[in-house]
């Protein structure tokens, strides 16, 4: 995306009045995004009035307090941990495995034409089918790993081979005429040509992957993780439980998408 | 510099039939003819980018720098590591030398997205003469500039030329801005392509 040059503005106080608008619209903004939980909150307030039953529907209150009371026992951070190391490790394993498949299929077409098919494949798989299917091969505890494994590989596959060839279509020439050997082709052109392709499909396949993993944990019930509690909280109709883990579940979500999004804003500060 | 006997086509169309052009040796060269005439063809054969019909190069040395149309520059990297980039050795003395020639030691830290056309051009045009190559070719690199600066980035690059003097083979369309500053400045046209004239000058008038 082709930005205004700093060095062609010539109007400093233009710019400065553009500072201060930006700053006015991010504080209503925040207020905005403020009222928007509060009729959240009050939303769901008053469904829980209506339906006039706890158990069924608690109100945000004593799911606040349920959530609470969780936190103070050890084991709910045992099933916390337990998710989070399958969910990330699931995530590290495939981020090095899409990128080598990745880098393979961009070698020539042939390589390609044979790997493409299995992404292809895993990417229209719908995730139940293979949460059942590794229910049915796999130990529960790998279940987890497993569904994170098939849903982030792909996508950081495919990622990869599109941005390599992108990258070569740009800049195959001007490296063949300055002689640019192949380590510092890796090093300086593709790596860091891939990062925005990569931090992005990374993103989008742990927004996917970690309603997964829980998905695995709640059908394979292995004997920790957030998943196995929800189906446990569900077991006995305990929803304040239910919505607890799912809030602890959005907070992970949000923390992993702010985090990945504070990590490429540093190593992509030239976008 | 003498490329001879060149044949090029493209599927029926003969575009080059025993073509021939010679080049004065470290010095500034302008092909020029109608847009669509072949002179890309020509500069990407000369720079072995492109083989002749009998998938040879014609390119006589392979010490070559290159300014294309469109800068390609490493959006990743600043100014100065963009020339630093094309060095076969480390040379910060070269780098700060050929940014103040081209008045680009200001913006040495800047990404190129911060940069403008023209400005991005000339970190092109640096990096082309920081690395050591005996021919530059430039293929139309000042296209959708103002012809001020055109001529202002022309005239930059003819100091850049006296100090790293390189056999220079710069393609345009656009006759009268920029001619006056070449030592030999050569019109083709027609298909298949010929020499339509040739023009020579002692010295290159900035």
């Amino acid at each position: 995306m082709q930005k205004a040059s700093i060095f062609d503005a010539s109007d400093t106080s233009l710019r400065h009045k553009n500072k201060e608008t930006m700053k006015l619209g991010n504080k209503n903004n925040a207020i905005f995004n403020v009222l928007g939980v509060v009729s959240i909150i009050t939303a769901w307030q008053l469904s829980a009035q209506f339906t006039g039953n706890t158990d069924i529907f608690p109100s945000p209150l004593k799911s606040f307090v349920t959530l609470i009371e969780l936190s103070l026992t050890e084991k709910f951070w045992i099933h916390i941990g337990t998710t989070l190391f399958r969910g990330i490790l699931g995530g590290i394993v495939s981020l090095i495995l899409g990128f080598l498949l990745g880098l393979l299929s961009s070698i020539n077409s042939s390589v390609r034409g044979f790997i493409m098919p299995w992404v292809v494949l895993l990417r229209s798989i719908p995730v139940i089918s293979v949460i059942l299917l590794a229910i049915i091969w796999l130990a529960p505890g790998f279940v987890p790993f497993f569904i994170m494994l098939i849903t982030v590989t792909p996508i950081i596959t495919e990622e990869v081979s599109e941005g390599i060839i992108d990258i070569n279509g740009r800049y195959r020439e001007m490296i063949s005429i300055y002689k640019v050997k192949l380590q510092k082709q890796l090093q300086h052109v593709i790596i860091p040509g891939l990062l925005p392709r990569i931090a992005s499909g990374f993103s989008l396949g742990m927004g996917y992957g970690w309603r997964a993993v829980v998905v695995g944990e709640v059908l394979s019930r292995p004997q920790w993780g957030i998943g196995d509690r929800m189906a446990q909280s569900q077991n006995y109709f305990n929803a304040d439980e239910l919505i607890a883990w799912t809030v602890v579940l959005i907070v992970i979500s949000y923390f992993f998408d702010k985090l990945i999004d504070r990590i490429s804003k540093r190593l992509i500060k030239w976008q | 510099m003498s490329f001879e006997h060149i044949n090029k086509s493209f599927g029926n169309v003969e575009l080059y039939k025993d073509f021939s052009i010679d080049f004065e040796e470290n010095k500034i060269n302008i092909i020029e003819g109608a847009s669509g005439c072949g002179k890309t063809t020509l500069l990407r054969m000369i720079a072995g980018l492109e083989k002749d019909n009998q998938g040879k190069r014609i390119a006589k040395t392979d010490s070559i720098s290159i300014v294309f149309q469109t800068p390609t520059l490493l959006p990743w990297k600043t100014v100065a590591d963009n020339i630093r980039f094309v060095l076969p050795f480390p040379d910060e003395r070269l780098v700060k030398n050929i940014l103040r020639l081209l008045e680009l030691s200001e913006v040495a830290d800047c990404y190129p997205y911060q940069l403008s056309g023209g400005m991005q051009q000339r970190v092109a045009l640096a990096r082309a003469f920081a690395y050591p190559s005996d021919l530059l070719i430039m293929d139309e690199p000042f296209i959708g500039l103002d012809t001020p600066l055109k001529k202002r980035i022309f005239r930059q690059m003819i100091r850049m030329w006296r100090h790293y003097p390189k056999t220079v083979i710069l393609v345009t369309h656009h006759r009268e801005e920029l001619t006056a500053m070449a030592h030999r400045i050569v019109t083709i046209g027609s298909r298949p392509v010929r020499i339509l004239n040739t023009t020579e000058r002692n010295k290159v008038v900035e």
